[in-house]
């Protein structure tokens, strides 16, 4: 199993590193906020979750469109780009429903209510469904073209991204204006800026890290298959041989 | 039940400007973050565990 096991040891206690001064930032050295209190240090958490969803998501599409257009010419490289595009497409989904889940337990504390139906958060909930159903296709869905077909689905799941991007400058929305580029008042006091961004390298290198090892897994699950599939046919040719 | 406690007093809350909601929001968002992504590192875990599972399979076939 030589999924480099050595390097990605030392990146695991770096990026344990890093979490550790992101959570040390996040609720020891940044100050409570002048409306919202302690409860900022939500956002510390929160912020990261949809910065990994925007690296991992778009990443899977890279490696969908990869895997569609160097499938039938070179079968290794084909078969990398679609185990990369499981791994980002998992890890997209669990940052994204983080996303969500943090933001309705901040919901509850400074709007009153877990969830509304407003063009922020039900394009975010759509967009998470439609990885979801990337991945249920993915379990459960039998035979060669299942591959084809979720890259097209990751294709079409992609064209949210941009959509739950604008929907805050689009539509009026019960969700905050973007903390960063929302325009006049919008942004962070410096003090604060630690705090956020030493959480968004930590989480994106953990993501990286968790992909670089879901992305190993199945790559040599894939290899293993059919490596199988061709011991398979060898087995059958040579019976038949021996019954001829 | 006392080292939840614990876990919770590790997060800051200030009565005179938080609302008592905080004290349990703010952890649970903490808390939980780091239970999926652990959960999620449980299953690649899992799946690798099946995998060498399956190789020593198919290399005992051979």
């Amino acid at each position: 199993m030589g999924i480099g096991w050595r390097w990605r040891g030392i990146a695991l206690v770096a990026v344990m590193a890093l979490l550790s001064y992101g959570l040390v930032q996040a609720l020891g050295v940044s100050p409570p906020d002048a409306q919202q209190g302690n409860m900022i240090r939500a956002f510390y958490y929160h912020f990261p979750d949809w910065i990994g969803a925007s690296v991992f998501l778009p990443l899977n599409l890279i490696a969908s469109v990869t895997y569609l257009a160097v499938r039938s010419k070179r079968r290794s490289l084909a078969m990398k780009a679609d185990s990369l595009a499981l791994a980002s497409a998992e890890m997209g989904v669990v940052f994204c429903g983080l996303g969500l889940l943090t933001g309705s337990l901040w919901g509850r504390v400074e709007w009153g209510i877990w969830w509304t139906w407003d063009a922020r958060l039900t394009t975010t909930l759509v967009l998470w469904l439609i990885y979801v159903s990337y991945l249920m296709v993915r379990r459960f869905s039998m035979g060669s073209s299942t591959a084809v077909l979720c890259a097209v689905l990751a294709i079409f799941g992609f064209c949210d991204i941009p959509i739950v991007y604008m929907s805050t400058r689009w539509w009026r929305t019960q969700h905050p204006a973007p903390v960063f580029g929302g325009g006049e008042g919008a942004g962070l006091a410096a003090n604060m800026q630690g705090a956020v961004w030493w959480n968004v390298l930590a989480w994106v290198a953990w993501g990286a890290l968790v992909v670089s090892f879901r992305y190993a897994v199945e790559l040599r699950r894939q290899q293993l298959e059919s490596s199988e599939g061709v011991s398979r046919i060898h087995d059958r040719t040579y019976q038949g041989a021996a019954d001829d | 039940m006392t080292s939840l406690l614990l876990l919770i007093r590790f997060f800051p809350y200030d009565p005179s400007i938080d609302v008592p909601l905080t004290r349990i929001h703010l952890p649970l968002i903490y808390c939980l973050t780091w239970a999926f992504h652990l959960f999620y590192v449980g299953y690649i875990g899992l799946k690798w565990r099946d995998l060498v599972k399956s190789a020593s399979r198919l290399n005992g076939h051979r």
